[in-house]
């Protein structure tokens, strides 16, 4: 079959009026959502989905893009004016957007974050045009055994985040590990240092954490800085737009390994895409030749993790409309937004409604390109007076919002006290030099490492040693030995063989 | 000057608490426990040897960095945050935020009516028409709505 | 509507006290102790408008999710609530009476009215696409001869899909190896090949039939979703099993609501275009209304006493 022609013949379906002002709302909304922090996409759209029951379903399905690839860049929008991540996927975009807007480029960061998100998503589109049926295979080749070692292969990046002091570093990765621990064990359902409180027994969301480890701090901060003098905000000094444009080709060797990741990640089930992001934030400070200006405004680690947040978007689609298995918490609300328009996931799906579902393609498309004029304009000049509000205001606001967030999550007044009691660790952690970034890590990947492993365990019911001797084990093993044993490795020889070479 | 180094207060505690963790975690099933154990005991060892690398810089370089900036500030803010978060379950949140907002602008030195009252009614109907209007959250239900019943 | 509600609500004035004079004159809640966008969740979106269609009174219907623990987060909510008849919520098996037994839970599902039931999910046994299990005999047998190599994906320990498999593990003397995998995860395990086995429900398995075949279900009879999956009780394992969900509201609602929600909600399951969006999510109708959907709780209830007395599903 002609690979372009459901995708051409679903054209006129997607341009009609309703369609194009839903993905504009859609849009829209998704930059808002994603901007406030505890708000997700994937609440938005579970809790905006009767409403779309009586929409033609492509009407919908255009809404839900909107959302889902809007969310993911308004993300970035609090990460790097405040320093605190609007979605878990923007925590990379804080390391180095925060820094560039205190030099006075928020503007520029914004735009880089901005066109990186927006190609992020329409790449990641594009892969699910061409390939969704031959990358979901992917998905179902993926057993516990296998996704262990992608779990394993994200811990190993923490490298990269761990800071200066190394056994700080460690300790901040260990807590995170220890807070993704709290809960039902994910076998045996032991309670785990719940101490008797049921909001503790399903664990603790990885926004709450976040909420309060991010947004807090910076408030007690700018407390204690501020005394009698009200202390306006600094401006948004904007580059003219063409000349960040001209600056994309230097960002596509940190785009292409961004966009490997996120496809690559979107494809499993219950990874979360929060982490392709510290992926391509640790392939891209590897690659650099300057590895040391990351952290301190290198736009290139904005466009590493926004690309990357972005990327995984359509890809953790591609399972679930080819075989009705979500590749993330947002492409099962997805889903049940194709299910309730009777659009049953499988094969199916491209046989009888081919042009829902090539439409809902090209919608993510689309909705990631018309991101750059609606992001650019609209959102960032509206959410860039967040700047010039007085410090002793914003402080307030900031509490404020974040009490709702936490609250928001799962409706809970208890997530409120655990986020303010994450606040006051966040506040002691970055006195005493502790780095955020690894408890988050540890929180996303611990549960996805430790349930993997056991589940491998129990799977291996003949003694094979599933986990070393199935064959993608076997690459997966090997990849992660290339990648971190041997650089270093390669390094010190390399160092070593230059000073005999200066000492001949 | 301090004779404590702020990571011996760190360190200890770190070690105490994780101590404490593998202790409990003994009582887990034989597979709940390897997971805690494998982060705790290394966090335990990891929590020490921060204690006691803190007190030696002490020693050797009398160098300790400041903790707080401001206490009081610190306490204040850190209080009416206790506050209004205890408050929430009894004022809803939008009673709450209209009153937090405006008594932390006060306090910290930010005193024009106008700006403040503008930004906090601002804040609190866009909060209104996003969170309860368009997703409909069920907030904590505001004081005078349940006053009246 | 008017007519057939006007004998319920002289009824209710002879017995109330309460000025209830109509019921509903109020938006009614409706507790989800699962996440937004899950199975439960869906469901009660979907079937929310029929409600607010079928109920006599311009009220709507709005969902709640309070998550955590298994549902018991939102069961103790849906519990402590004012027994108006203005909260309602979800309630599931094998959960609401498992959790309790459990001792997680600090009530029982006595302490709820219940409303009536809507769905009931009947167990299944699954296997990948071209297994060398063709029906449960095979599966049974090779288990026999070789305890323990047979691995099950199920849910969560102690939900129903591992209970399912502990009675077929009663009944038949095979061993199998559980694997509790998250959520839908299992299967996905069992389409991957990763699992011999998936135990989950009819209804997460019926539209997948491309690619996993349903060895049987674990129902009294042929389900009208599939006529052609055979029972387990048809191919000689007298086993039944399935997840039930269900309308409660706190202890004490009064008769006339609970009446008047029953009523919505069965004329909302013979609503044709409903059955239709029920048909698609692959979600098996089972109305039951307040006295058979008690006698149904009470007769598991007992059995899986019963059950937990002898071997606790959970150490």
């Amino acid at each position: 079959m002609d690979l372009f022609t459901p995708l051409l013949n679903a054209i006129p379906a997607v341009m009609t009026f309703p369609n194009l002002l839903a993905m504009v709302g859609g849009v829209l909304a998704g930059i808002i959502v994603g901007s406030l922090p505890g708000l997700t996409a994937t609440m938005s759209i579970a809790v905006l989905l009767p409403l779309t029951f009586a929409m033609d379903p492509l009407v919908a399905l255009g809404m839900m893009a909107g959302i889902y690839n809007g969310a993911m860049y308004g993300g970035a929008i609090p990460a790097i004016l405040l320093r605190i991540p609007g979605t878990p996927a923007a925590i990379v975009t804080t390391f180095d957007g925060y820094p560039l807007a205190q030099q006075g480029k928020a503007g520029y960061a914004l735009q880089i974050a901005l066109l990186s998100s927006a190609f992020g998503g329409m790449m990641s589109a594009v892969a699910m045009m061409i390939l969704a049926p031959p990358l979901s295979l992917v998905t179902l080749a993926f057993g516990p055994p296998e996704v262990f070692w992608v779990g394993i292969f994200g811990m190993a990046a923490v490298s990269v985040f761990l800071g200066d002091d190394l056994p700080k570093g460690l300790l901040a990765a260990l807590l995170g590990l220890f807070v993704g621990m709290i809960g039902l064990d994910p076998v045996m359902s032991t309670d785990r240092f719940t101490f008797g409180a049921l909001e503790l027994e399903s664990g603790i969301d990885i926004v709450v954490l976040m909420v309060g480890l991010y947004a807090i701090p910076p408030c007690i901060d700018m407390a204690e800085e501020t005394f009698r003098k009200a202390k306006t905000g600094q401006k948004l000094e904007f580059a003219p737009f063409m000349q960040t444009v001209r600056e994309i080709p230097r960002f596509f060797k940190v785009w292409s390994w961004a966009y490997i990741y996120g496809i690559f990640v979107g494809l499993l089930p219950g990874a979360s895409g929060s982490f392709v992001s510290f992926l391509a934030y640790e392939r891209a400070k590897k690659m650099s030749k300057d590895p040391q200006s990351f952290g301190k405004g290198n736009p290139e680690g904005v466009a590493a993790s926004e690309f990357g947040n972005n990327a995984d978007n359509a890809a953790a689609l591609i399972p679930t409309v080819t075989l009705g298995i979500p590749g993330s918490s947002v492409a099962a609300v997805i889903m049940g937004g194709l299910l309730v328009h009777g659009l049953q996931p499988g094969p199916d799906l491209f046989r009888n409604s081919a042009d829902i579902i090539y439409g809902f393609m090209i919608q993510m498309f689309l909705t990631s390109l018309i991101l750059i004029p609606l992001g650019g304009s609209f959102a960032t000049n509206l959410f860039a007076q967040v700047l010039r509000i007085p410090r002793p205001l914003l402080i307030g606001l900031i509490l404020c919002l974040s009490i709702v967030g936490a609250y928001c999550v799962q409706n809970s007044i208890f997530d409120v006290w655990l986020m303010f009691g994450f606040g006051l660790l966040g506040y002691v952690m970055s006195k005493t030099g502790l780095p955020l970034a690894p408890v988050a890590l540890g929180v996303i990947l611990g549960p996805l490492i430790e349930s993997n492993l056991r589940l491998s365990l129990l799977l291996d019911v003949r003694n094979e040693h599933i986990l070393f001797t199935r064959p993608i084990c076997m690459v997966l093993i090997a990849l992660l030995v290339l990648t971190t044993v041997f650089p270093p490795l390669w390094k010190r020889f390399s160092a070593r063989r230059k000073k005999a070479q200066d000492a001949a | 000057m301090k004779t404590i180094h702020n990571d011996v207060v760190l360190g200890t505690s770190v070690a105490v608490l994780a101590a404490l963790g593998c202790w409990r975690a003994m009582d887990f099933g034989a597979d709940a426990r390897v997971f805690p154990l494998l982060v705790l005991m290394p966090a335990t060892v990891i929590g020490v040897l921060i204690a006691v690398r803190g007190q030696m810089r002490l020693w050797r370089e009398r160098d300790n960095p400041r903790f707080f900036v401001n206490p009081i500030r610190f306490f204040q803010i850190v209080f009416i945050m206790g506050l209004a978060l205890f408050g929430l379950q009894y004022l809803g949140f939008l009673t709450t935020s209209a009153i937090t907002i405006p008594v932390i602008s006060f306090l910290l030195g930010f005193r024009k009516p106008l700006p403040v009252f503008v930004t906090t009614g601002l804040f609190l109907v866009i909060v209104y028409i996003v969170f309860i209007q368009i997703l409909s959250r069920p907030l904590p239900a505001e004081i005078w709505t349940w006053l009246g019943n | 509507m008017k007519r057939y509600m006007l004998p319920i609500v002289a009824a209710g004035m002879m017995f109330s006290t309460a000025a209830f004079a109509q019921y509903p004159e109020k938006d009614i809640t409706v507790i989800v102790p699962y996440g937004a966008g899950g199975g439960s969740d869906i469901m009660v979106r979907t079937v929310a408008p029929y409600i607010e269609k079928y109920l006599d009174g311009d009220v709507s219907v709005v969902v709640e999710n309070r998550t955590g623990a298994s549902g018991i987060v939102g069961w103790q909510a849906l519990h402590d609530a004012k027994p108006d008849g203005y909260t309602i919520g979800i309630i599931t098996t094998p959960s609401i009476v498992t959790k309790p037994i459990e001792g997680k839970a600090k009530f029982t599902w006595q302490d709820f009215t219940l409303i009536a039931n809507m769905v009931t999910d009947p167990a299944a046994l699954n296997v990948k696409k071209g297994s060398d299990f063709k029906n449960v005999t095979d599966l049974v047998e090779y288990a026999k001869a070789n305890p323990r190599v047979v691995t099950m994906a199920t849910g969560n320990f102690g939900g129903d899909d591992h209970l399912a498999g502990l009675q077929l593990e009663a009944l038949t003397g095979a061993e199998f190896t559980f694997v509790p995998f998250p959520g839908a995860a299992a299967r996905n395990a069992t389409m991957g090949g990763h699992v011999a086995v998936g135990s989950f429900n009819l209804g997460e398995a019926v539209n997948y039939q491309e690619s996993v075949d349903i060895l049987g279900i674990m129902a009294d009879k042929r389900s009208d979703i599939d006529p052609n999956i055979p029972t387990l009780k048809e191919q000689g394992f007298d086993i039944i099993a399935s997840s039930q969900r269900g309308f409660a509201g706190p202890k004490g609602m009064p008769e006339e609501a609970v009446k008047a929600l029953s009523d919505a909600l069965k004329q909302a399951l013979a609503d044709p275009e409903f059955q239709q969006d029920a048909k698609d999510q692959g979600v098996v109708l089972d109305f039951a209304d307040q006295k058979a959907f008690t006698e149904g709780l009470a007769a598991f209830d007992k059995n899986m006493r019963a059950i937990w007395d002898k071997t606790p599903w959970l150490k």
